[in-house]
Parts: C-alpha cells; structure tokens; sequence
C-alpha cells in the first residue's frame, strides 16, 4: 500500500502535504471555523457538530476533494478508519453541565455524544458508503491501523482507505496540559506513492 | 409582551439555539415554513425548539404532534406564547 496525500491541522494550520491552505486563531470553535472558511467550504451542517466532528470533516475535505478530482469512486469504494484518544468526551461534558443543574439538555448536543461522529460526518457530507470503522485509544496503533486498511482493499474491494486521528484532548480523558485541537489523515491506496509503514503512518497521525 | 418584539426575539432565539451560523435573524419571514422548502430545519431542531418554548417561555411542550401545529413559523410560535401568556394561570 501506497501513500497518497496527508492533512495535518496542527498549531492552528491546516496542512494538505505540508502545504498551508487555512489557519486559524481563538478559541476551538473559532479557530475551526476559520478553517472551515479557509477551505471555502459551504455546508451549513458544519456549524451543527460538535467540535471533534468538526475537526474531523475539515481534516478529510482535501483528501475527498483530491479523490474527487482523479475520478475515484468514492461512494463505494473508499474506506474510512478513525481513531482518536478523547472519543466525544468534550460533548459528553457539555452535555452533562446543564443536566447536571436541572436543566433541560440539548438535543443537538447529545447527538454528538458517539466517539464514532467525526467518521460519521465524514461518510454523509461525501455520500461515502463504503466501510467505515471508529477506534478509540491511548495512542494510535498503526500497526492495527495499516491491517485494517489492508483487508479493506484485498478483502472488501475499496481503491482507497483514509485513516485518520483527530482529537481535542478533552477531559476526563486527557489529563495532560492544555492542547489544541490536532488531526492527522493519511490517503492510503495503491496507486504510484511512498509505500506507507506503520513507524511513518505513526508520524502522520501524531503530533510533533 | 409586543408581538412584533417577541417575533424579532424568537429568530434571534431560533438562530442562536440551532446554529444557524448563515443566516441572518432578519431574513427570517415572519410566516415562512420553518421546516421543508423554508428554513430547512430537521428532526434534532425540532426538539431544540421544544427546548427552546422550556427555557425562554417556560412552555413544555408534551406531545410532539402539537410541534407540528406550533413549529410552522414564526407567526404561529409568537401566537402559541402569547395566548399561553394570556391564558390563566
């Protein structure tokens, strides 16, 4: 297997093969949608999701947009893998504060309270329906990472497979000290590119 | 309460509480569908509008089917609070 492209947002950039083509400042729902006008998105669902959906969605665009533009299938023919540390802990909070003082909780908000979200975000906003899969772990494990992929091009007839890591390191899951939001993508596939090893998908998906 | 203020309340409400990021409180016809062809509200709106009568009105809204009749427009969520004010209490 081959890889293809990355995104990476990272330190208020967001990076498709280590070029910048948005960045952003403020706090996470700012600096997101800064990415998200960086990008010249127009998908008003966006401003519904949380903020880990949302994190996910814009780490994808560029990877969908390039599969787009060389004519890949992508409504049945491409993968999607997820993992992150935090699930939606972030949401699973806000959701619990007004509850948690008698208040009525929102619904908007409890709907984005899956760890499987940002993938699944991912699918509708591209029609994408091939297989699609969601992990939650302390650090990615790209060995598992790269098996998964593989059986779904050999095994399940995909050309392609994303795999991706996007987290805002939100508590109680993440006691270490305050990050910002970080997301790394790989588009892994067979055609011509830089065979893709476990040590360089941990460099994608990691910050650094 | 001033109909016209609480109708001009309500699409500050409605866009704030559904995250209608694009659209401008004003652009909201008082009698366009708040559903459908309208604003193009979906299923997870239509409860936080239940929620939002809760919090703002302190209307509970127990049958969902009631929405349907309330949640046409803004006109007639301005009527449904003000003849819930009006009624005795």
């Amino acid at each position: 297997m081959k890889l293809l492209a990355t995104t990476r947002i990272q330190d208020g950039r967001l990076l498709f093969n280590d070029t910048e083509l948005a960045h952003g400042i403020g706090e996470d729902s700012d600096f997101l949608r800064a990415l998200y006008g960086g990008l010249g998105m127009d998908y008003p669902k966006f401003h519904k999701m949380d903020r880990y959906a949302r994190l996910s969605l814009l780490a994808a665009e560029p990877l969908y947009r390039k599969l787009r533009e060389e004519g890949a299938d992508i409504v049945n023919a491409v993968g999607l893998v997820t993992v992150n540390r935090s699930a939606s802990a972030a949401t699973d909070t806000e959701h619990w504060e007004p509850v948690s003082r008698g208040e009525s909780a929102s619904p908007a908000v409890f709907v984005y309270t899956l760890p499987n979200t940002g993938a699944g975000e991912i699918t509708i906003r591209h029609g994408a329906f091939g297989p699609s899969i969601c992990l939650a772990s302390e650090h990615p494990d790209c060995d598992l990472l790269l098996t998964i992929a593989d059986d779904m091009i050999a095994s399940q007839g995909m050309t392609h497979v994303i795999v991706g890591w996007s987290d805002i390191f939100a508590a109680p899951y993440w006691s270490g000290p305050p990050t910002l939001p970080f997301a790394g993508f790989a588009l892994i596939g067979l055609d011509a590119g830089t065979p893709i090893t476990p040590t360089g998908l941990q460099a994608i998906l990691t910050p650094h | 309460m001033d109909r016209e203020e609480l109708k001009r309340n309500l699409k500050q409400q409605i866009v704030k509480q559904l995250n209608l990021e694009e659209v401008k409180p004003e652009s909201i016809a008082d009698d366009a569908p708040l559903f459908g062809d309208g604003l193009g509200l979906d299923s997870i709106d239509a409860l936080e509008l239940i929620v939002l009568l809760d919090r703002h009105y302190g209307i509970k809204i127990t049958d969902p089917k009631d929405g349907r009749t309330i949640f046409t427009s803004v006109n007639t969520m301005a009527d449904h609070i003000l003849a819930h004010l009006a009624a005795p209490k």
